[in-house]
Order: structure tokens, then sequence, then C-alpha cells
């Protein structure tokens, strides 16, 4: 039955159009994402708790950052931070429950429930986390890519999975259109801004790193700085392509590992988690497909 | 397994929304509603978790010729980026600023002056004024910071940690970026 299948899929992946592989592929892999999916959150979460950063470990800042999003006044006005984050042991059992539901998800990717249990306590975390950390951080990564697992037909997890891809297209999209909106794609404001700022906290600490070394030679080099920032914003645009076709999400591939480089060494942010959103493209998906194919022939022989 | 492939599949290319809408009707007013309301959102500005306003950096900013930072000090030494993880120095520094923001307010919080001036119509409706209390943070909420911080630094440190200082200073850009001369230092957080 596996070698079947195996063939099958193959089969489909020659025939049909882009879109028909990329949800036949997405469906056949589905196990197999999940499990790779719980993996990389799981890794994630042990930097968390490195870094300080579970709820537990972070506690109850007394200046929550709510800023004009009334999802947060929401959590306010319930008084959920203080209900959590004012308790230890409240505390950490929402950590744990957040921890063992992605661990059950990695070990059963068959079922769904732990999945809801997961995505209900993350998107809590995630908000919570914004609310006593003093910044709204957009590492939504976990929970774009998380939402199709909720999903137990095979169908509509496909569908979902499609849309978890063109969300991830539409937040790169939309941050070059804000760009040329408001004008500021071809003006170094906010890079030298940024540069000036991460200039001056090296100088005091004396840094003397690589980083520093190319934040200098920007800081000196205006044109180069303004080439650098156009060329980021071109790696954002570059991504409404995905829109009309699959074809080219292997460019795409490239393109995200260009711009994060690009953004690790010119702004110093990199957002892991939203390093999972790549597993919605094509090739990453073919790619995990494949080792599933192959899992499928190893059991069957 | 072939009947679902074949179903989901199909020969003729069609476009994802019509597929959708052809094989899962509920799930396509689902999208089509949260297109709409990240259309609405979008349009008035407004950022409603989870319709996100992805800007990016895109505000255009002239370049300003001063800049502002907090210097921390724990037992007369400087504390550096360098010396705690990346998260860490982003939470310290983040809360610091808000603190700052909301002391220089009369330890009102600026989200309150922010709402009035961006949407008068949310801040004076009867439904705001009634909430207004669990939204924003009160004096106390400043007063009860220092604890909060102290309390972290420890955490992030591992060390005992018993003077604490957080100085703003503001410095001059000079020629090409390439120097900066101090303008002004404030003390805005002490600890014993």
């Amino acid at each position: 039955m596996g070698l079947i299948t195996a063939a099958f899929n193959y089969y489909l992946q020659k025939k049909y159009s882009p879109l028909n592989n990329y949800l036949t592929n997405t469906t056949f892999a589905r196990p197999l994402l999940q499990r790779v999916f719980f993996s990389a959150v799981l890794l994630i979460f042990i930097y968390y708790y490195f870094s300080h950063l579970f709820i537990s470990q972070v506690g109850l800042n007394p200046i929550l950052f709510q800023e004009i999003d009334p999802a947060y006044w929401l959590l306010m006005i319930l008084k959920i931070p203080q209900l959590i984050a004012g308790n230890t042991i409240i505390a950490i059992f929402f950590d744990l429950i957040l921890v063992i539901s992605a661990v059950i998800s990695f070990i059963k990717p068959s079922q769904s429930v732990s999945v809801k249990i997961f995505f209900v306590f993350y998107f809590l975390y995630y908000m919570l986390f914004n609310l006593l950390s003093g910044h709204h951080y957009v590492n939504i990564g976990i929970l774009v890519t998380a939402f199709p697992f909720m999903f137990s037909r095979n169908e509509k997890f496909a569908f979902l999975f499609a849309c978890s891809r063109y969300y991830f297209l539409f937040i790169f999209t939309s941050a070059a259109l804000w760009k040329l909106w408001r004008g500021s794609l071809f003006h170094n404001g906010q890079i030298v801004t940024l540069l000036q700022q991460k200039k001056l906290l090296a100088t005091i600490s004396g840094d003397t790193s690589l980083r520093f070394q190319i934040d200098l030679f920007l800081l000196i080099h205006k044109e180069f700085a303004l080439v650098a920032w156009i060329i980021m914003g071109v790696l954002e645009l570059s991504f409404i392509i995905g829109f009309f076709s699959y074809k080219y999400d292997k460019i795409l591939v490239a393109n995200y590992i260009l711009f994060l480089t690009g953004s690790f060494l010119i702004v110093g942010i990199v957002n892991i988690e939203n390093l999972l959103m790549l597993m919605t493209l094509f090739p990453i998906i073919k790619m995990i497909n494949k080792v599933n194919r192959k899992l499928v022939l190893v059991k069957t022989t | 397994m072939s009947k679902f492939g074949g179903k989901i599949g199909g020969k003729k290319k069609k476009m994802f929304l019509t597929k959708v809408k052809e094989r899962s009707p509920g799930l396509f007013w689902f999208l089509i509603a949260f297109c709409f309301f990240q259309a609405v959102f979008t349009l008035i500005k407004l950022e409603v978790t989870p319709f996100f306003l992805f800007g990016m950096f895109s505000e255009k900013v002239n370049v300003p010729d001063t800049v502002t930072i907090y210097r921390q000090k724990l037992n007369g030494n400087l504390l550096n980026q360098k010396d705690i993880n990346k998260w860490e120095w982003n939470i310290l520094t983040t809360t610091i600023e808000n603190y700052d923001a909301q002391l220089s307010n009369n330890k009102i919080d600026v989200v309150d002056k922010r709402i009035r001036n961006k949407y008068p119509g949310i801040y004076y409706s009867s439904i705001f004024s009634s909430v207004k209390k669990n939204i924003t943070n009160d004096s106390s909420s400043v007063n009860k910071y220092p604890d909060w911080y102290k309390q972290k630094i420890r955490q992030y440190t591992s060390e005992n940690i018993t003077n604490i200082e957080v100085l703003k200073e503001n410095y001059k850009v000079g020629f090409n970026n390439s120097s900066f001369q101090l303008l002004s230092s404030k003390k805005i957080l002490s600890i014993e």
C-alpha cells in the first residue's frame, strides 16, 4: 500500500499544475511536516529557556506594554497578565502546558488535539510576552505555521498550509509596499538612524566585531547604506511573485536567506521563529515529502 | 488515497481561491472575512492582533543630529550589550524606555495621550471611558517597576548586584557620524 502511495504521489507531481502539486505534496507529507515543525519549535523552546523568555522567567512587569491594540486591551481588562505572570505557580503550569503540548504534537503527528491546545497557549504566550517585554515583536512564524496543523482533515490542512504560505508572502510584500507608499525605500533616514545608535553603543562598550566594522563602513559611506537599504526593500518586494506562481519558490527561499543575513548584519534583527515560515515554501515541502516517500519505502520493504 | 488525490488535484488549472470555494466553502468565507478585516485595519492604520501592519521600518525619518541611549551601571560598572543575551538586553532597554516615558509624563501612561490624539472617536466613547482604568498603567505601576528591573538584572547577570544606576544620555552626532559628543546625562533610576 505504501509503495502504491509513493508511486501515485510521484505520478501526481509529474502530471499536475504547481498549485495541485503543492497541495498534494503537503497532504502526503503532513505527518513528517508536523514532526519537523514541532521539533523546530522544541529547539526554539530550549533557546527560550536559556534566554529566560518563558512567562515564568519574565515575570510580571508592572508597566505593561499594551500600545494601541484592542486585543492587548482585552487581555488587560480580563486581568490575564496578572493571573498568569503574576503567580509563579500558574506561570510555570502555563509554560509546562505549552512545552508538553508541543512534545505530544511531535510524538503523535496523526492527531490535532494537542496542536489545538498548543496554538491557544502559544497565542496567549505571544501576547503576554509582548505585554511584559515592553515591545510588540512580530515573531509570528510559529503562529502562522502552526495554524494549519490544528485541522485534521487533510484537504483543509493542505489549503490552510497554502494560506500560511500566502501570509508569509504578504508580510514581505506588504513591508515593501509600505516603504514605497511612504517614500522611504529611496531614503536613508531609517538605516542611518539605526546605525548611529548601534555605533554609539558599540563605541561605548569597545566593540570591534565584524558587524561593528560593517556598521561603521555604512555610516561613513552613506551611499552604500542606501544601496543596502534598497536591496533589502527589493528582496522584500520579490515575494510578490509568489502570489502568481509556485514556480519561483526556490528563488524566494534564497531571497529570504539573503534578507535575513542583511537584517542580521545591518539592523541586528533575526527572528528565529519566523524562519519556520520557510517550511511553507514549495522546495522545502518537496524536500520533506521526498524524505517522507523514502521513509514509506523503507517501511514497506 | 487516489480518490482524494484526484479530487484535490485535477488537470484543469484553477486559481487557489476558486479551488477553496469549490472544495471548502466555509474556509473560503473565513479567508474572505480575514482579508476584509486585514484591509480595513490597514486602511485605518490600526493594529488589532492578529491583523498586523507590517511596516518594518517604513516610516520616513530624517537623520537626527542627536542620539539618545540608556546606560546601565551595575555596582558602578557599565553593563554592555555583549555581557548578556540579546533578548535580555532588549527587555532591559525597552522596558527602561517605557518607564522613562511614563515617568516624564507625570507617571501617566503615554498611551492614553496617543489614543486621544490618534483615535478621539474611541477615546471619548462611553465604552472606552469605562475600561480606560484597566488598560492603562498608573503611577503604582511606575513605582513598582524598579523592583522588577532589579530582579531581572540579578537573573540575567547571576550576580549579587547591590547598586544599580540607569542614565539617560543625549549625544550630538559629529561629522560623518564618526564621533559623538555628550550633551546631557540624567539619572532616571537609582537602586541601592
